[in-house]
């Protein structure tokens, strides 16, 4: 079992993602580690790419942000390896693919490796892409991420479940981030499916923002992934309360759990 | 092991292929499904060369442009007369059979993207015939830029999203029409205009437009009796340009060239030339040739020619360029510019500044390329209307 797996099996899980670099490299370690001060079991970040398909307005303007602050693969690492020298906590690479490639996909490998990095999620190449490299990373011990959709078939699934290590990323909904649609209805139903042909822990992400969002998730599934609504937060507050603000954004999505109302706490 | 993707045979030597988020693979596997069990079925095929003839008007005339042999210094010039189909460019071929398919597959909803204007013009236009909902991504430096076909578009009863984001240019609405189509892929159809994405969108596109290349080696034979020196066209996408040369990929004799935005000069950013400043990479769907800078973040690009204005290029393309069996080269802003007025005073055929750039191309270096008594045709694949408030009289 690879570290983010026993991270997130125990479940009442909370993994925010954050763009790497935005809006500068210090202020992403700040956030970064506020949001492990929060409580976060795991931790994505995004490689800034200037055509981030697959997300919606606001990881859109981070990612922006962060180009314009200098990022890209070899400045993601460096933060990587920043945040695990700061602390213990899984981190997981999210990524399109276009950077790597021009990295070169055995380099990326091999660095993100002894940078610290648990996991690597790569958003547009699909297992029938693939070159052999997600058996190559679990290998090596970095963990392939895998996605699940409402649309993916359960034969594809079956590929992906092969492939897959750390956990599987069940897309909530179809469409990019940042949509909110509350709980997606056949979730339980969904998952069950899922765990009959997969034994990881399940992250439910896309369109996570409150904490009822959370609660919804936990009844199904082990973790929850808040990308855009802690990513809209962290742009509007001042640089100086940003770990602070992190960590209480955090925590009071975990603290929902105990089936108290944050909702007031978390609006900006 | 490097894990080149080079190294992978994929849909067009080692280009093409389906890099796409999880929730766009379950659509593409449908839709390559459904164009390959309509285009096997011959009532579908039926319905799509009757509109073409009937509807767009069809075959399009290959001209033979005197005037313009003469100044290019060559023995003959012939323009395939793609303007001269219904709404102005080759970009109805394309429309046609995907709306057709869309209907077919029982979608109501359309989404497109478009640089010049041209692909969603077409696409209005068929939406409109066919009773389907049609939302067209543009981004709004190309919404200024060639604001006939706007008005166009809404007269057609088309919804028209702008697009700010990054330069606002033909990139971006592709991102956006993909992000919509992400959302709600099981009422809508994308219908994609150009020869890229990811599979199935490069063979389905080839194969609508390759009509063009058909038509085109088949009254050049008749015309002259042989089969010409070369073809030439410009290539954005490259959907006009695969359309021609799929005819003649088995022609050894018959050189294609194909000629890319040089934009303003040859400094990155400036320019849509892939091949003299791109190298392979992934962007929207497919391996293929790709302006970016050497983190692998995509570069912006600079033509006069929105349709052009373009980072990526199809994949088919790129083999093409690598198996060496095309040719890519490129002209600049004010040499396409040039040819568009020359076209017009000799000729009394006003180009799309796209085609103007494959007519700049033949009269510069077609005599010195291929020799005085060569005889070569290119795709003229569009009308300039669209482009009079840019460029002005």
């Amino acid at each position: 079992m690879s570290k983010l797996h026993s991270a997130l099996a125990s479940g009442h899980a909370l993994m925010p993602y954050l763009t790497a670099s935005d809006p500068s490299p210090d202020a992403f370690l700040d956030a970064a580690l506020g949001a492990m001060d929060g409580g976060a079991a795991a931790l994505e970040v995004g490689i800034p790419f200037s055509d981030p398909v697959a997300d919606g307005p606001v990881i859109q303007q981070a990612h922006q942000r962060a180009l314009a602050a200098g990022g890209g693969v070899a400045a993601t690492l460096d933060l990587i390896r920043s945040l695990r020298a700061a602390c213990g906590v899984p981190l997981v690479l999210f990524t399109y693919l276009n950077p790597l490639l021009a990295y070169g996909m055995e380099s990326f490998a091999e660095d993100a490796l002894a940078a610290g990095a648990d996991g690597v999620l790569v958003l547009d190449l699909p297992p029938e892409e693939e070159p052999g490299w997600f058996e190559y990373l679990a290998g090596r011990g970095l963990d392939p991420i895998l996605l699940d959709s409402p649309n993916t078939s359960a034969q594809r699934f079956g590929r992906v479940a092969k492939l897959a290590r750390g956990f599987v990323y069940v897309v909530s909904r179809a469409g990019i981030t940042g949509t909110h649609a509350g709980a997606s209805e056949g979730l339980d139903l969904r998952l069950s499916r899922l765990r009959s042909l997969c034994p990881l822990p399940m992250a439910v992400g896309f369109g996570v923002r409150t904490h009822q969002d959370v609660a919804a998730i936990w009844k199904a599934a082990e973790c929850a992934v808040v990308g855009s609504a802690l990513v809209e937060t962290l742009a509007a507050c001042p640089a100086a309360e940003r770990r602070e603000t992190a960590r209480r954004f955090v925590a009071g999505l975990l603290r929902c759990q105990n089936g108290s109302d944050v909702s007031k706490e978390m609006t900006p | 092991m490097p894990f080149d993707l080079m190294d992978r045979p994929r849909d067009f030597g080692p280009f093409g292929g389906r890099f796409v988020p999880e929730t766009l693979m379950a659509p593409l596997i449908e839709l390559e499904s459904a164009f390959e069990e309509a285009w096997g079925d011959a009532s579908f095929r039926l319905s799509f060369t009757s509109l073409l003839a009937d509807y767009s008007g069809r075959p399009t005339p290959l001209t033979l442009a005197r005037r313009l042999s003469g100044a290019s210094g060559l023995a003959a010039v012939y323009l395939k007369r793609e303007d001269l189909g219904h709404t102005g460019s080759h970009k109805i071929n394309n429309a046609i059979g995907q709306a057709l398919l869309a209907k077919r597959m029982g979608k109501t909803r359309i989404i497109a993207e478009t640089g010049a204007g041209q692909h969603g013009v077409a696409s209005a236009t068929v939406c409109a015939l066919l009773g389907l909902d049609c939302t067209v991504y543009m981004g709004h430096v190309d919404m200024a830029r060639q604001a006939p076909n706007v008005a166009r578009m809404r007269l057609l009863g088309a919804r028209i999203e702008p697009v700010s984001a990054g330069q606002g240019t033909l990139k971006e609405a592709v991102n956006e029409a993909l992000r919509d189509w992400a959302a709600r892929p099981s009422d809508t159809y994308y219908l994609l205009g150009s020869a890229l994405g990811p599979r199935p969108y490069p063979k389905m596109v080839r194969t609508f437009q390759s009509v063009i290349g058909e038509e085109a080696r088949r009254q050049f034979l008749a015309a002259e009796g042989r089969l010409p020196e070369a073809a030439v066209a410009c290539v954005g996408g490259g959907s006009n340009a695969i359309g021609l040369f799929s005819a003649f990929l088995h022609d050894r004799d018959v050189k294609l060239v194909g000629v890319e935005a040089g934009g303003e000069g040859p400094e990155p950013g400036r320019h849509a030339a892939r091949f003299s400043g791109g190298s392979p990479g992934v962007l929207h769907g497919t391996f293929s040739y790709l302006l970016q800078d050497a983190e692998g973040q995509v570069l912006s690009t600079s033509s006069v020619a929105a349709g052009l204005d373009y980072p990526a290029v199809g994949p088919e393309h790129s083999h093409l360029f690598r198996s060496g069996r095309a040719t890519y080269t490129s002209v600049q802003d004010d040499s396409a510019l040039a040819a568009f007025r020359r076209l017009s005073a000799l000729e009394g055929i006003i180009p799309a500044l796209e085609s103007a750039h494959a007519v700049a191309w033949v009269m510069e270096h077609g005599a010195a390329t291929f020799g005085p008594d060569a005889r070569v045709l290119v795709n003229l694949s569009g009308r300039g209307d669209k482009d009079m408030g840019n460029v002005g009289g």
